[in-house]
């Protein structure tokens, strides 16, 4: 698309009818986003319900140091596309491009926290996939002593069961990885926000390319705050780190 | 008494849009690139027509194999592992190949911008997008289907399909997955359309029930479509998991899991699927019936909300496909009460459409022979829904060819038939000739009669015990068996006629002029075909889709000038 | 809001007419993170069971806060109320529904 072109579409008849379209379109696919999520949600809230001793047990183990860096990154994101949305509307060249830099550098700070915690997540013997579910030996927040015992001997001596604790991972993983990967193509899309913005074609009458874009990272920043607690908040946690 | 309307078919000089300046949609680029990367909705509809026809071959190829091995009480011609994989992919194929995207991406795609008096819809690139989709997921599917197969059922319940089917279970539901995107973006294009690109003067109390229909289906793919999504994915991550030696158990009970979630969300989208699939056939059939007795629709508020009314009853009754799933009591009373609800407004249309052909100047041409039949068997199927919907009664017919019958009467008897009266009904209009009158007729009332007679007797068959998806049954079932494969064959007659006049129409039939009805909707008012942009100048609408007493269309102009 | 041509009146374009002021950027922000702050330590004061309903609400208010100012919908129009509004109806269906379900059994029947 050239910089000479108006932003005016062809079938369309004004640039409010435009830009009205445009907003309309991606709030509805953000609707399917809720939708899609949602099922997720839907699954592990009855799981939750069904299971709580065991999920409590294992989420008061996860990594809410992390996840609070994570959130921190999140909102400051957001804070910057509002910011991109604002330089847009005013022709600020500059400003649009740092600010969009900044969300997709802390948006890939956050994925970077994330794969740091997976590879933990697998040292300790957390995730269902691999061979080493359980058997790691990982010390115990609640126990005295400084003896370390696997996750395994730890759970049944709790009266936790392995199987429920797997589930509850799997969700974990999932429901991360699925984030993760919209996480991604947000980042994605402001990059080539980015790049349209250094070739100069983000003139103010096309500032809606921005605000659409900040729409679906909101929305992905949103999902996070409630995905944050649900998973990393469901048990009592006796200190920031595992 | 009835009048045949004969369809003129030479032009007025005084229709405004009759000779237009640009060349129409079909003759603007002729390159196999110019269609493969059309943005023009028209062409896009055209290629959803082209692959739509070959898929419905496809599944009914899978469905004739069924019929034929049931002719024998032992299975006649497959044995049990290639029956299981047979109906399965007859179910995969017709469901998401053929009937969700059938109307909505075809008819939808064509008509819904000419209807609201646009250009093109509101996301043209997204369109073009949206058949690439549906292009992927289908090849996925269907070489999944082909390659060792699916022989877990359409509805893919684990652990079943997960821990114990050694078929191709991950990639038909990647194939599903993709499948689903495609129905989004239809989806969401045209509820953007439809609210922000009507002409001026095409209020929301003038727009064609077919447009009602269309937004009413859109709603339910947007939102019911993604929570298809996250089930497929985690059955996928599942099976895969099993598959790869590493078992974990979303809905696995050995694991702590549970299947019914996945009934639930499964279910959560595929009730509203089937009503993805009957509301544009709906729209449809209030199109052709007041063109074809001119008259008004009887009722017109009570349609077009009506509509609406079971896209949204119908994401509250999913559970009554899980009655004797393991549900508790209290949620099946809740259900059964909401699914009784569901009937009343689709009840409200068949009531308006019958008070519309009441005194109308009926005429009996294929488009109407299809909505006529339409009227009468969705009304037989629905009404065999509500013993289904009766929680005593659903446990004797849960799982029985009462099943089978009931949802083939309102998917083939009420969609396919309103799929193919729209075809008839609009051809004209798209590819600017007619095709035969009399082998019309005579392939409409085929399909209706093979139709009937292919599942009548399932109804018997299930009433009295004969479970779905088995290969073998009974031998006093036998001969109501050979009546509905004998039924198939002259569905299949039918069929070939169809095809056989519509592609003949191409090289014979007759040039069509711009109103060959005399129909009063938007779409008549274009050139025939009509010119990629629509329309040579914006419509400015006056009044209501339906004034065929008036004898106006919709732009204020003369409706029997054909 | 016209949705189509309206011949009589031009329409010039003023992109930069609803900016967000840097205030209210900055507040909603200094809002979500004081709540992000409060969410994790609250899971530190020994609630147990219960507290998961206080994480929610103080999730749902930062959902609240991010979609009314950040997500424009202060300034918009009825239909993209109506398109969110009804996105959270669906899926409050999609809990409501299966969880009268999970929670209702065990209970017995008639």
């Amino acid at each position: 698309m050239s910089a000479s072109a108006g932003a005016l579409k062809h079938h369309f008849e004004d640039i409010e009818q435009q830009r009205g379209a445009e907003r309309l379109g991606m709030w509805m696919f953000l609707a399917t986003e809720i939708l899609f999520f949602g099922g997720i949600f839907l699954a592990y809230t009855i799981y939750r319900n069904m299971y709580s001793k065991d999920f409590a047990d294992i989420s008061g183990r996860l990594n809410v140091l992390v996840a609070g860096i994570n959130t921190l990154l999140l909102l400051t994101s957001s804070l910057t596309m509002m910011f991109a949305i604002r330089a847009a509307q005013l022709g600020n060249r500059r400003q649009l491009m740092n600010c969009l830099l900044a969300s997709a550098v802390m948006g890939a700070g956050f994925m970077g926290f994330k794969a740091y915690e997976y590879t933990q997540d697998y040292y300790e013997g957390l995730v269902p996939w691999a061979s080493n579910f359980g058997k790691e030996k990982v010390h115990d927040p609640e126990s005295k002593s400084h003896e370390e015992k696997t996750l395994n001997e730890q759970w049944e001596a709790k009266g936790v069961s392995a199987n429920r604790i797997r589930l509850f991972m799997t969700f974990y993983f999932v429901m991360t990885a699925i984030h993760g990967l919209h996480l991604i193509i947000g980042i994605g899309c402001i990059l080539v926000l980015w790049a349209r913005a250094y070739l100069g074609w983000i003139t103010p009458d096309r500032y809606v390319a921005v605000e659409v874009t900040s729409l679906y990272w909101h929305l992905v920043d949103a999902i996070w705050l409630f995905l944050m607690p649900l998973l990393y908040l469901a048990g009592p946690h006796h200190s920031l780190h595992f | 008494m009835s009048t045949t309307i004969e369809p003129r078919v030479h032009e007025q000089p005084e229709h405004p849009e009759a000779h237009p300046a640009h060349v129409s949609y079909l003759q603007d680029g002729y390159s196999i690139w110019s269609w493969l990367f059309t943005v023009d909705h028209k062409r896009i509809g055209i290629l959803y027509l082209v692959f739509l026809t070959l898929f419905f071959a496809v599944g009914g190829t899978f469905a004739g194999l069924v019929r034929l091995n049931l002719i024998s009480p032992h299975g006649a011609i497959l044995d049990n592992d290639t029956y299981n994989k047979t109906f399965t992919a007859h179910g995969v194929v017709m469901l998401f190949l053929f009937l969700i995207p059938s109307i909505p991406a075809m008819m939808g795609n064509f008509f819904v911008p000419i209807m609201v008096g646009a250009k093109d819809m509101a996301f043209p690139k997204l369109n073009i997008a949206s058949w690439y989709v549906w292009m992927l997921g289908s090849f996925v599917a269907i070489w999944a289907l082909i390659t060792g197969g699916l022989d877990t059922g359409w509805t893919l319940y684990p652990p079943y399909s997960s821990r114990f089917s050694h078929t191709n279970v991950v990639p038909g539901v990647f194939g599903v997955f993709i499948l689903g995107f495609s129905s989004i973006m239809t989806g969401l294009n045209i509820l953007v359309t439809i609210h922000r690109m009507r002409a001026p003067g095409m209020t929301w109390g003038r727009l064609p029930l077919f447009c009602w229909a269309m937004y009413a289906t859109s709603l339910i793919q947007l939102l019911a479509t993604p929570v298809l999504a996250i089930t497929v994915a985690l059955l996928g991550i599942e099976a895969a998991s099993n598959a790869l030696g590493t078992p974990i158990g979303i809905f696995d009970p050995a694991m702590d899991g549970d299947p019914i979630l996945f009934q639930h969300m499964f279910w959560f989208y595929s009730h509203p699927a089937v009503y993805i699939m009957i509301i544009p056939g709906m729209g449809v059939v209030s199109e052709i019936l007041t063109c074809f007795s001119r008259k008004n629709i009887f009722g017109y508020t009570a349609v077009a909300w009506s509509s609406v009314g079971i896209a949204v009853i119908g994401f509250l009754v999913w559970a009554h496909h899980m009655f004797v799933a393991g549900i508790s009591y209290y949620a099946a009373l809740l259900f059964s009460f909401l699914t009784m609800l569901v009937a009343v407004p689709s009840a409200i249309k068949v009531f308006n459409w019958t008070s519309t052909l009441y005194r109308g100047q009926i005429s009996f041409q294929a488009p109407m022979i299809f909505a006529l039949g339409f009227l009468v068997l969705f009304t037989i199927g629905g009404l065999t829904g509500i013993p289904l919907a009766t929680l005593g009664s659903d446990i004797h017919f849960h799982d029985t060819y009462y099943v089978v019958a009931h949802f083939h009467f309102v998917m083939v008897g009420g969609m396919v038939l309103a799929y193919l009266g729209a075809l008839h009904y609009w051809w004209p209009k798209m590819f600017g000739v007619m095709y035969s009158d009399f082998w019309s007729r005579i392939g409409s009332i085929l399909i209706i009669v093979g139709y009937i007679l292919t599942f009548m007797p399932q109804f018997w068959l299930g009433y009295h015990g004969m479970p779905r998806r088995y290969p073998n049954y009974p031998p006093e079932f036998q001969f109501l068996n050979i009546m509905s494969t004998a039924g198939y064959t002259v569905q299949l007659a039918g069929f070939l006629t169809i095809a056989t006049y519509l592609t003949l129409s191409f090289f014979t039939g007759k040039k069509a002029g711009t109103n060959p009805w005399g129909a009063t909707g938007l779409e008549w008012e274009t050139a025939t075909p009509p010119i990629t942009h629509n329309f040579e100048h914006t419509p400015r609408v006056v009044c209501g889709p339906y004034e065929y007493s008036l004898n106006l269309t919709q732009t204020g102009g003369r409706a029997d000038v054909r | 809001m016209t949705y189509y041509a309206d011949h009589e009146h031009k329409v010039i374009d003023h992109p930069a007419e609803h900016t967000d002021s840097t205030a209210m950027i900055l507040g909603v922000w200094l809002l979500l993170v004081i709540g992000a702050i409060l969410n994790i330590g609250i899971s530190f004061a020994g609630l147990g069971d219960k507290a998961i309903y206080i994480h929610m609400m103080i999730s749902l208010v930062q959902l609240c806060l991010v979609a009314y100012y950040w997500m424009h919908l202060q300034r918009s129009d009825a239909l993209t109320w109506l398109t969110a509004l009804s996105a959270f109806f669906f899926m409050i269906i999609l809990f409501a529904l299966p969880l009268s379900d999970y929670l209702t059994r065990y209970r017995g029947g008639l």
